[in-house]
């Protein structure tokens, strides 16, 4: 009882200290900073069950201009400061000028890893522990890194695959990372 | 058996992944509906009503199918779990620390009590065969052919790896003497056995992992604003009488104590006795039957027994009476008997003994501070109810007493419709009580 807590009571807690490859290999998990299996045919075309933990989408790179961030300040109505004033952006302690908004880098960051085409991926479920690292200046490029952390079975018709997406800008530096998790057919 | 379980069932159990295990349950859960009217039979046999049995076989199948889909939701299609996120332990990241649990390679034993041969059962090998161990179930002989009957469609049901699960009627002879720290006991019953199984030479020697649920006086309290006329005063009264008449109160969640601000407890004892007398004991089989019997003669003499010792600590009989004629001629029955202790300060019994039957004491408590002192008197219970439409007592009385209790219910107007009720564990809620009433009780011996 008391969920599956409950089900630790039956089993051995243990620490295992070695590298991110190993711990990779002995839990048959996605484990950051363990090698990714780079794939060549796009995740969206696989059904679950053809997904492997640690399978890794690697997108094109798209730079992001100050009329990107402008258009979607107006088409979002979100004009915060940091995004549409030079000069107040400047003066904040954690920016060096205007950056492009965290809601844009997802937008876009869907924009690279998505396949349009119906498939076995029915639907996007939500996002978990987003954090947003560094600052993505205009005329800064964005990539994206779509691997298989985690699936597991909503129903017998239904599963739900949980992605870590990673955002890089040019200099290969963490942008934003994420869960991802969408509605798949098993 | 023991060794059949380590070195048949556990091996086969931990070839297959969480999610396999997970199918398996669910595989089960189906082999018991199925065949569920079987069991529905024998039922009668204990005593219990058809609606009693339906807690136990159904709501034993139903643990099956929530554990199945939690293990298929929230544990991986792997043999490994990972628990918390990798811990950094050096600076360019290549040596990193990371806790996993894995299966335990003994066995589990689960001694379980008489009250719910099904879902006793079950409620004990779900998480067991989920985590992947094998398990040896040990049922309590007065209602051990319906756990036998339920085990059988197990087997039957063709699903479970050999030496996954066995049985044992009876007596565990020496079984004691050979456990391990790879194994586990699992034990629901009362608080001196607990002990007694706790102490093994062996179970101390070799660090055996115990899991205990034993006996608890809970206790569901009145809220300070629920004047009679106000719904949470109905729906109190209404929940202390299920409990005492559901399963003929012999539940380990039952609701022993029930409290209620002193202007106010002549109003609960009049509406209390009312409603307790409309409940019509008798054959669990007939349609019009509101409580069945006891498990046993020995069971009610044991009753008996427990509410003479409550009165003797000064608690009066209110309600029912204990030594009335059984409505059929050599039946367990026992009418609902209703105790009130004035000074529950002084009596006791009423905090420590537990009449395992259609017994329930009522007391008065003088305010924020008594009520939460007198709940937490019990030393340690399963379940707690409250019944507030105030925020601030809630806060309050939850903020002072959750140290003492496994699971609380705060009712009023707004969710008692959808409530589960006091009584009912939840597969998916901590079902089980801080402290050991039995070092609790030796503690306050030594201490008087």
């Amino acid at each position: 009882m008391g969920g599956i807590r409950g089900v630790k009571h039956y089993m051995q807690r243990t620490a295992i200290q070695s590298s991110p490859t190993m711990i990779a290999a002995i839990t048959s998990q996605y484990i950051p900073g363990a090698p990714k299996r780079i794939i060549d045919l796009h995740p969206f075309r696989l059904r679950m069950s053809e997904l492997n933990v640690g399978d890794t989408w690697k997108t094109d790179s798209r730079t992001v201009s100050i009329e990107d961030i402008e258009h979607f300040a107006e088409f979002t109505g979100d004009k915060f400061y940091a995004h549409m004033d030079e000069e107040a952006a400047k003066a904040s302690p954690i920016f060096e000028g205007r950056v492009a908004h965290g809601y844009l880098i997802l937008s876009f960051a869907a924009g690279l890893f998505v396949d349009p085409d119906p498939g076995p991926v029915l639907a996007n479920t939500g996002l978990e522990n987003l954090r947003f690292l560094t600052p993505l200046y205009p005329g800064d490029s964005m990539r994206v890194e779509l691997s298989v952390r985690s699936k597991s079975l909503k129903s017998e018709e239904t599963g739900v695959v949980r992605w870590a997406v990673e955002i890089f800008n040019q200099k290969d530096e963490l942008v934003a990372t994420y869960d991802l998790l969408t509605e798949n057919v098993p | 058996m023991l060794k059949h379980a380590r070195e048949v069932g556990g091996p086969a159990l931990r070839k297959l992944t969480f999610h396999e295990r997970a199918r398996m349950l669910k595989a089960l859960g189906q082999a018991i509906m199925a065949r569920k009217e079987e069991l529905y039979e024998l039922n009668y046999l204990t005593g219990a009503t058809r609606k009693d049995g339906w807690i136990d076989i159904e709501g034993g199948a139903g643990t099956l199918f929530s554990f199945s889909s939690k293990g298929r939701r929230e544990l991986p299609d792997a043999h490994v779990l990972m628990d918390g996120a990798l811990e950094p332990l050096s600076k360019e990241g290549t040596f990193v620390g990371q806790h996993i649990y894995t299966p335990l390679q003994g066995a589990a034993l689960h001694i379980n009590a008489f009250n719910f041969p099904v879902w006793g059962m079950l409620e004990k090998l779900a998480p067991t065969l989920l985590a992947g161990m094998p398990a040896i179930v040990k049922p309590a002989s007065a209602t051990s052919y319906l756990t036998e009957a339920a085990f059988r469609i197990m087997i039957e049901s063709g699903v479970l790896p050999t030496g996954a699960v066995q049985l044992i009627v009876g007596g565990v002879g020496d079984l004691f003497d050979h456990l391990g720290g790879q194994d586990v006991v699992s034990f629901t019953g009362s608080a001196s056995t607990a002990l007694k199984l706790r102490t093994h030479p062996v179970v101390m020697r070799e660090s055996v992992r115990f899991i205990a649920e034993q006996d608890s006086l809970n206790a569901s309290v009145l809220g300070p604003d629920a004047a009679p006329g106000t719904p949470e005063f109905d729906l109190f009264v209404r929940e202390v009488a299920t409990e005492m008449t559901v399963k003929a109160g012999q539940k380990c969640t039952a609701i022993r104590r029930a409290m209620a601000p002193a202007d106010y407890l002549d109003a609960v004892q009049e509406a209390l006795a009312e409603r307790l007398a409309g409940t019509k004991v008798g054959d669990p089989r007939a349609d019009d039957t509101g409580m069945g019997a006891l498990v046993s003669l020995s069971q009610r003499d044991d009753v008996r027994q427990k509410i003479a010792e409550l009165e003797a600590a000064g608690a009066k009989i209110v309600s029912g009476d204990p030594s009335a004629d059984s409505p059929i001629a050599g039946g367990a029955f026992l009418s609902p008997v209703l105790l009130r202790a004035d000074d529950p300060w002084k009596s006791s019994a009423v905090h420590d003994v537990e009449p395992f039957g259609p017994v329930s004491t009522i007391m008065p408590y003088k305010n924020m501070d008594d009520a939460i002192a007198l709940a937490n008197r019990g030393m340690g219970s399963l379940a707690l109810s409250l019944f507030t439409h105030s925020a601030d007592a809630a806060r309050d009385f939850i903020g002072g007493a959750a140290a003492y209790h496994g699971r609380m219910l705060v009712i009023d107007r707004t969710n008692s419709k959808e409530s589960t009720g006091h009584g009912s564990p939840l597969p998916v809620l901590v079902h089980g009580g801080p402290a050991a009433r039995a070092a609790a009780k030796k503690w306050a011996a030594s201490a008087a």
